[in-house]
């Protein structure tokens, strides 16, 4: 009784497996593909502030602050006050110093925070002109870098549809289709790197290189290599904590859609 | 016993989508022309010198007016010659942002020119092609055009159209007094040739699939007849007269 439950155990465990690893399999089969719909979960806070709020926020923090500098300024002292008269007037004045050395105190941390906040805003507009400087492609990475300091990322973990747009954008720019060469359409090649930790290619292999002899197969594949190993896309644009996951990259060129 | 059936256990559970690689597709490229650097090929005499300089330029023209390829300025390039034998230095031509790079030599014996050439895909750091031609001196346009054809083919796939003629009728004078005569140039514009007088009319002229010929319909002497041309013979005039049973 025990050994026939144990068996059916065993053998439900074996079904269930396989089927986890066949699932696998079958994701190379585009019949099992699901199209991935474009959506990013994102952790939410218990209080949302949106990006123009906090700038509004930076803004008002600004404002008093420089409110503050005009409106407590203490007025420079000329001479020195006569020595009191009344025991009164001592104490009055007494409370006056330590007042202004309050002030004094407090104009110190405000001058110090000014400068930092001078300083960051220096950086922020330091980097700003850079990506003026750059193309529109690197915006997306800002944001990879941003979130790969928000997230901590687990091995195994996939990329999102935003970093994979970012490494498509990239190859836009180094990819010349041969848009000359007849039925290329029909063609795709794919193309196995190996990236180091930095996302440079180490390696590059085409997978299905059986059509070689084909003249535009040829046409097309030698197009892409070229693309791999343009200097523009010589480096990945990968979140750096996510290397696992692509550290072997297949990209698959496919001029079809483009063509069509 | 139990260990390996805890092992099993877990193993059927552990998520093998870690060991899948990651799969992008890059739908979306660009048409952009692809930059190439044609450098002169190396000669000695400046005879060569000069042929060399010439059948650059047609090449460049060539390529260029394909609308598939930039031909990148000189100015741009560290080194205005390869020896042959060598290897380019590929980082150099990188910055130049040529994908391919065209240098070879050129000799000239007997009145014969002897070119070798070869084309480099500079990115991937391999040679695409490498040839030797010869033919005579004043030939080198014709050969200049062949390898155009060499480089458009192997990079883009498809067959040259650069060492091809064009034959059509000219028209010229009054409505009155309108002369058609049969004409023959190159693709790009060169060696224009008149291949009848225009004392008669020509007409329909066609290329022949195979040879040097071209056929086209006459009118001289006022009667309608179909006229054989040979490209190759013309100086001597080698028509074939069709009779009235052939048509």
């Amino acid at each position: 009784m025990i050994r026939g439950l144990l068996k059916s155990f065993f053998l439900h465990l074996f079904i269930v497996g396989l089927f986890m690893y066949g699932a696998e399999i079958f994701k190379n089969n585009k019949k099992f593909e699901i199209n991935e719909i474009p959506l990013d979960i994102v952790d939410i806070s218990e209080q949302t502030i949106t990006k123009t709020e906090k700038k509004n926020q930076e803004k008002a923090t600004k404002k008093k602050e420089q409110r503050n500098k005009g409106g407590f300024q203490p007025p420079k002292v000329k001479s020195k006050p006569k020595p009191p008269e009344f025991s009164e007037k001592e104490n009055v004045t007494k409370k006056k110093k330590e007042k202004i050395k309050d002030d004094k105190e407090e104009q110190k941390q405000k001058k110090r925070v000014d400068n930092i906040l001078k300083s960051i805003e220096k950086m922020k507009s330091e980097k700003n002109n850079k990506q003026v400087a750059k193309t529109d492609d690197l915006k997306p990475d800002k944001q990879l870098d941003e979130n790969d300091k928000d997230k901590s990322v687990n091995l195994g973990e996939k990329l999102t549809i935003s970093e994979k747009d970012a490494i498509r954008r990239q190859f836009y720019r180094c990819w010349i289709v041969p848009a000359g060469a007849k039925n290329i359409k029909d063609y795709k090649v794919s193309i196995k790197l190996k990236l180091n930790e930095d996302g440079e290619v180490i390696s590059s292999k085409i997978i299905n290189n059986s059509k070689m002899n084909n003249t535009f197969f040829r046409t097309l594949a030698e197009s892409a290599v070229r693309a791999v190993n343009h200097p523009d896309c010589k480096r990945l644009k990968v979140p750096k904590k996510k290397y696992e996951t692509w550290k072997e990259t297949i990209l698959d060129f496919d001029p079809s859609v483009m063509i069509n | 016993m139990i260990f390996m059936k805890y092992f099993l256990f877990l193993l059927f559970f552990y998520p093998f989508s870690i060991f899948a690689e990651l799969r992008i597709d890059i739908t979306q490229g660009n048409m952009d022309p692809i930059p190439v650097a044609i450098l002169e090929f190396n000669s000695n005499s400046k005879e060569a010198l000069e042929i060399s300089s010439n059948i650059n330029q047609v090449i460049s023209n060539n390529l260029e007016r394909s609308g598939l390829f930039s031909v990148l300025p000189k100015k741009l390039f560290f080194n205005l010659t390869i020896p042959f034998e060598e290897k380019p230095t590929f980082s150099d031509w990188k910055i130049t942002t040529a994908q391919g790079l065209v240098h070879g030599k050129l000799k000239i014996k007997n009145d014969k020119l002897d070119i070798q050439f070869r084309l480099w895909d500079v990115l991937s750091q391999k040679q695409m092609v490498a040839q030797k031609l010869t033919t005579e001196k004043n030939n080198w346009r014709r050969i200049a055009h062949v390898i155009s054809d060499i480089i458009y083919q192997r990079i883009t796939g498809e067959s040259g159209y650069f060492d091809s003629r064009i034959v059509y009728i000219s028209e010229s004078g009054p409505k009155s007094n309108r002369k058609k005569r049969l004409a023959i140039i190159d693709q790009d514009g060169a060696n224009h040739k008149f291949l009848t007088d225009g004392s008669y009319l020509a007409l329909t002229p066609r290329f022949s699939p195979a040879a040097q010929e071209v056929a086209y319909l006459s009118y001289n002497k006022r009667i309608p007849r179909i006229f054989l041309l040979d490209l190759e013979y013309w100086d001597s005039k080698s028509f074939r007269r069709f009779s009235r049973n052939d048509i």
